[in-house]
């Protein structure tokens, strides 16, 4: 009987004990796993006393929009396409301005074979052996990016069969870094990643961009610290990281 | 490893600890029922506590998703009572383990439960001891590797689970990233050393656990009657 009230109340004990939760949580969409915690590093050299209290999740952005809607306790929403922030807007899941941070845009890789800048990335693929890594299309925008752009090609019937789909824009950059698929449509600031140095990238300069933004959901409205955050994004310094990280900035396309 | 981590195992452990508990609890009651009923509605309850074992954790995660968040009929009612729903928080996490992990502690239990010798129970019957000494005193201590092996395996198995954390828990460190969860977010971020890290010591705990159980259950045989 001891025995038992003993673990009844370490059980009640334990089932408190995990409660030490950050004050800032961001949603982050995965093709910001590369970026975000240099925006983070430089927020918090701004602001020291916000040190430790920022935790970033990183998913698709359907996915996290999806959590965010059943109560999720997210405090600043970051999608890779302007549409989900607006979404969880218009449906009360969010009351802020929707700010428009950077523009993203795609780019093949692959980690043993070479791209020849020649010819047009059409013909690259066509030309490249294996499957073809992109995310997935109906809940990661850098995978609706990715196949809008492999059906405008001519090559795409081809092209078609060879396919995978990964869960978000990140893991599409896993399974070819890992050599699991031989090539990847992926987003372009993913392949920026210190993993992602031994391999071989061609930007798609002219390919389609994606308007990524970023809202305040209705959990994060009374956090000062998401505030904050939200007004750092919009600062210059922010911009200029966004740049550096293989983003193109709102004014580029303007 | 890095405290973030470390964070995630502890956390696991916290969810696995409390998911047995709460496990054993409920598994004592139902599997000696189970044991001992020949009521009709046996296969019934039966195959609804093996569900888990057959059906995708997608399923259940959904299941438990749509019934926990703010708009499900669980989380909803809770939210209408001014308390918080249970989507996306250690609370839900445990609610998931203890329905999925439900099979490992009912079916050892229910089999230790059945390997009691009936001529023992009737026998202590005869002598007057009522329902609650037979049971303290002959089933239980007769059973006792049955609850180790329940014990272990829900343990075990609750630190094993991917698919109920990843549909209910939303990844948050602290809160609902269980090992499990980390290492997908390790691979997903090509962070594969860490991910590596935290898999080996994953792998090396399931092996340890499952020896355990091994050992344990080599001696089975033995413990038929040996005077009560």
């Amino acid at each position: 009987m001891r025995h038992l009230a003993f673990a009844l109340i370490t059980t009640f004990y334990l089932a408190l004990s995990h409660a030490d939760a950050a004050e800032l949580r961001i949603a982050a969409a995965s093709d910001l796993r590369w970026v975000m915690p240099t925006l983070v590093d430089e927020f918090v050299d701004q602001n020291p006393d916000a040190s430790g209290r920022i935790q970033v999740v990183y998913g698709s952005s359907g996915r996290l929009f999806g959590q965010i809607q059943n109560g999720a306790p997210f405090h600043i929403f970051f999608a890779a396409d302007e549409s989900f922030p607006r979404a969880l807007v218009a449906e009360g899941g969010a009351c802020g301005t929707v700010f428009a941070y950077a523009q993203g845009g795609l780019a093949l890789w692959s980690r043993r074979q070479t791209w020849d800048e020649t010819v047009e990335p059409g013909a690259n693929l066509l030309n490249s052996r294996g499957r073809i890594a992109i995310a997935n299309p109906q809940h990661a925008p850098y995978g609706r990016l990715a196949l809008e752009w492999l059906q405008s090609l001519r090559e795409w019937p081809d092209l078609e069969k060879r396919l995978v789909y990964a869960e978000s824009a990140a893991q599409a950059a896993h399974f070819v870094r890992s050599g699991s698929a031989e090539v990847g449509v992926l987003a372009k600031a993913l392949t920026q990643h210190q993993e992602m140095q031994r391999g071989h990238s061609r930007e798609l300069t002219n390919g389609p961009r994606v308007q990524q933004a970023m809202v305040i959901t209705r959990a994060g409205a009374e956090i000062a610290l998401a505030k904050d955050f939200y007004t750092f994004i919009t600062s210059d310094k922010a911009r200029e990281i966004f740049t550096h990280a293989g983003f193109y900035s709102i004014e580029d396309s303007e | 490893m890095s405290a973030n981590d470390l964070q995630a195992v502890w956390l696991t452990l916290q969810l696995a600890a409390v998911s047995t508990v709460i496990l054993l609890i409920l598994s004592l009651p139902l599997a000696w029922w189970l044991s001992q009923t020949s009521s009709r509605w046996r296969p019934f309850v039966e195959a609804t506590v093996a569900l888990p074992l057959v059906l995708p954790p997608t399923v259940l995660g959904f299941y438990l998703l749509v019934a926990l968040g703010p708009e499900g009929f669980i989380g909803g009612s809770l939210e209408a009572l001014g308390l918080q729903h249970l989507a996306f928080s250690f609370t839900g996490l445990v609610i998931g383990s203890v329905i999925y992990s439900l099979p490992f502690a009912v079916q050892p239990l229910q089999n230790a439960f059945s390997n009691v010798p009936r001529e023992l129970l009737e026998a202590a019957a005869c002598m007057r001891a009522r329902f609650t000494d037979r049971f303290i005193h002959l089933v239980l201590p007769l059973a006792k590797r049955g609850f180790i092996t329940a014990a272990v395996l829900s343990f075990a198995h609750t630190i094993g689970e991917f698919g109920v954390v990843l549909m209910i828990g939303g990844n948050i460190p602290g809160e609902t990233q269980v090992v499990s969860i980390a290492i997908y977010d390790h691979v997903e971020g090509l962070n594969y050393s860490a991910a590596n890290q935290l898999s080996l010591w994953l792998l090396a705990f399931s092996l340890l656990v499952l020896l355990v159980v091994y050992s344990l259950n080599r001696g089975q045989a033995v413990m038929k009657l040996r005077g009560a």
